[in-house]
């Protein structure tokens, strides 16, 4: 359906987005990962023909929209990260605003928006002004807006940012609901590992303007089939316990938190002997060392050298 | 879809009361505070009204009827009707007419005084700047007159009318009560042509009708002088208003929603721009019609009041579709705040909002008229003292052509977002 083609944007000198590939194909949710700054937004905004690419192509069921953007301007709802309602006016007042500059008019709608409302769960709060709104309808809302026309594909930009786990909840399953019931394409930024996790067939991890690996939630994990995940807890965190495990070439992507540390270790290296031994070195009382399979989270760890959301 | 955005705003601005009081409630209250605490201020001036003209004339009145007599007895016509043009001839000498009937009024005598020259003192005259205007007359300027009322001969009499200063309101009291002077001996002249018998009592209730003109045109009082300047200055404030709810669609990607939807900016800013002039026509109404209301503030001409007012909100559109784009592009609502604080103020300073310009210096009140609020104010002012259409084209033209220019101009220094379909 859509395909993204050695796509880069450059702001003066600082590449946002650096030789991006990436395609989509009809009826499937495709996650892009990235923390802040990775370049998910601008590679979004190049899709969604707001922003003009220094080089590289758009292309839409094998048409340039880079030289014809109505063409996905027609079939592409964009659900923006802010929230791209007038807070002033009500659910309904925004709806009916943005369905007429979708050139949507009379019985039309009017059907749509009780549709819409209806997907979204904000009928009862249809008269209400969205600034007396929670920050979960709001974000409902923000992704009503983006449905009227009955698009295609729908963009969504961490939809489900500074919102509630129950709002969060809802808006997961009723893009996965969108997905399956009426075939829409979706792609879906965030950095939230789990939402993807749960959402997407696949996934693109992005860092730094680059796409560093893509491929299904399984693919992607087998990135790391030849290592552990360990968790060493801790009553103290030191300084030289925290330096000897990183002295020590086995331990990888070494990260420290209050009361524990994560490490990555190739399967076949007996961990225990070695973190007791550094344990009694530096005189740290171990609590539990913990040994899991690789998450997502720890796939991009390994690719990008930090945290999603650092 | 322009409709649609006209709705959007109106429904914004509905929904905030903040708002409403600045553009509304403000006006109402300071026109009310102005017009009682400056009362004596405006309506005191008005008191000190007062023309001084002089008759600058280079001819001489007697000896011209004595020609005109003359004339008279040898046009081949019967002799009943000789005796009638002489006697109506004296009648109708039209300075005797303008001095005695007309500035002679008691009425009249209040606000204008004339003394009479010989031609010889025109250039003293004109460099003593004493007097408000001087009138001069020509030579022959009765013959030729009298020549044209009773045998329709194709003379050139006309009086020159010198103004010290342009925009002063005697002087345009004086103007006035020529150029009725003067349509009316041309509406004798034509009457004539179409032998239309010339009667002395309609001539001197026409005479008369003119005084009444003049007293139909009442300096303006202080309600009605602050209505027009609180009016012509909030109407200001519908721009930056404007512009800082465009910063805000902008801010949380509303226009690049609306962009995605719509293809390009055009919808989008004609839309600002027609908005800013509903928004600006409808508190003008609204502003107006309180005021008719609780200050009996009226206007003769109601058409010529809806074109001046449809034409300033023009001008307002104009601008708050520049300020729109200078703050799109700057990305700031200081420049709304720029407006307001400076700019608007500048502007309401120099065109009359505070105090009557006329009472400043000459440049103040020239630049004044460049000023939207000041063309307009100035236009309103007259349509309140009784003046009709005529006085609201040159002015409505300019701030029409004011509006479109700034549109342009906002248009092309629009940023462009989005791919170009």
């Amino acid at each position: 359906m859509l395909e993204v083609l050695d796509l880069t944007k450059r702001f003066k000198k600082n590449f946002a987005v650096n030789g991006v590939n990436l395609f989509l194909e009809q009826g499937e949710i495709v996650g892009l990962l990235g923390p802040n700054g990775a370049g998910k937004s601008t590679t979004i905004s190049m899709i969604a023909t707001l922003i003009e690419p220094n080089s590289g192509d758009i292309r839409l069921y094998n048409e340039s929209i880079i030289k014809h953007p109505e063409k996905i301007r027609a079939i592409l709802g964009v659900v923006p990260q802010e929230i791209a309602l007038y807070q002033d006016l009500t659910a309904e007042e925004n709806l009916e605003f943005f369905g007429r500059i979708y050139r949507l008019k009379g019985r039309d709608l009017k059907k749509r928006m009780d549709e819409v409302l209806e997907i979204i769960g904000l009928a009862d709060k249809r008269k209400e002004k969205v600034k007396k709104f929670s920050g979960g309808m709001k974000r409902r809302l923000n992704i009503g807006v983006a449905l009227l026309h009955n698009p295609q594909l729908v963009i969504m930009d961490e939809p489900t940012v500074g919102i509630d786990p129950q709002s969060r909840t809802y808006i997961l399953d009723t893009v996965k609901r969108l997905n399956q019931e009426k075939g829409i394409t979706v792609l879906y930024t965030s950095h939230y590992m789990e939402e993807v996790e749960y959402l997407c067939q696949r996934i693109y991890i992005m860092d730094k303007g680059h796409i560093i690996a893509s491929g299904t939630k399984e693919e992607l994990k087998n990135i790391l089939s030849q290592e552990n995940t360990i968790t060493i807890k801790l009553d103290q965190v030191r300084k030289q316990f925290v330096e000897l495990l990183k002295a020590d070439p086995v331990f990888r992507q070494v990260m420290v938190y209050d009361s524990s540390i994560q490490v990555m270790v190739p399967k076949e290296v007996n961990v225990f002997t070695r973190v007791l031994s550094m344990a009694e070195q530096s005189g740290v009382e171990l609590a539990a060392i913990e040994v899991k399979t690789p998450t997502l989270e720890d796939v991009f760890l390994h690719l990008t050298g930090r945290a999603l959301r650092d | 879809m322009i409709w649609t955005f006209v709705k959007k705003q109106l429904l914004l601005i509905i929904a905030k009361p903040q708002e409403l009081l600045i553009l509304l409630a403000m006006p109402l209250i300071l026109t009310t505070i102005l017009s009682f605490s400056l009362r004596s201020f405006i309506d005191g001036e008005t008191e000190a009204l007062h023309a001084k003209v002089a008759f600058v004339e280079y001819g001489d009145a007697e000896k011209e009827l004595a020609e005109f007599k003359e004339k008279v007895d040898e046009a081949n016509i019967p002799e009943q009707a000789k005796a009638i043009i002489k006697e109506q001839a004296e009648s109708v000498m039209p300075l005797k007419v303008l001095k005695e009937d007309v500035l002679g009024d008691e009425e009249l005598q209040d606000y204008i005084e004339y003394r009479e020259f010989t031609g010889e003192f025109l250039e003293e005259l004109q460099n003593s700047g004493e007097y408000t205007a001087l009138i001069v007359v020509p030579e022959n300027f009765h013959f030729d007159t009298l020549s044209r009322i009773f045998f329709q001969e194709d003379r050139d009499s006309q009086l020159t009318l010198l103004k010290n200063g342009d925009e002063n309101y005697t002087v345009k009291m004086v103007e006035e009560i020529l150029i009725t002077f003067q349509k009316h001996f041309s509406a004798l002249t034509v009457a004539g042509n179409y032998g239309v018998e010339l009667r002395l009592d309609e001539l001197e209730r026409d005479v008369v009708g003119s005084i009444e003109m003049l007293n139909a045109k009442e300096p303006v009082q202080s309600f009605q002088y602050y209505t027009a300047a609180m009016s012509v200055m909030f109407v200001l404030f519908i721009a930056p208003y404007i512009s800082n709810v465009v910063l805000d669609e902008k801010k949380n990607l509303v226009v690049d929603r609306i962009l995605i939807a719509n293809g390009t900016r055009w919808p989008y800013f004609i839309g600002t721009f027609i908005s800013a002039i509903v928004l600006a026509f409808i508190q003008q109404m609204i502003l107006y019609g309180v005021c008719a209301l609780v200050f009996q503030i009226r206007f003769d001409d109601i058409l010529a009041f809806l074109a001046i007012n449809f034409a300033l909100c023009v001008a307002v559109g104009g601008i708050a579709s520049l300020l729109t784009a200078i703050t799109f592009y700057v990305d700031s609502q200081s420049v709304a705040n720029f407006f307001i604080s400076f700019i608007v103020m500048t502007m309401s300073f120099l065109g009359g909002s505070f105090v009557p310009v006329h009472t400043l210096s000459p440049l103040i009140q020239s630049l004044g008229d460049y000023t939207p609020n000041g063309a307009a104010m100035e236009t309103i002012l007259q349509l309140m003292q009784g003046y009709g259409i005529e006085v609201v084209t040159g002015n409505a033209m300019y701030l029409i052509m004011l509006g479109l220019v700034l549109t342009m101009i906002g248009a092309i220094s629009f940023p462009k977002r989005g791919l170009k379909t």
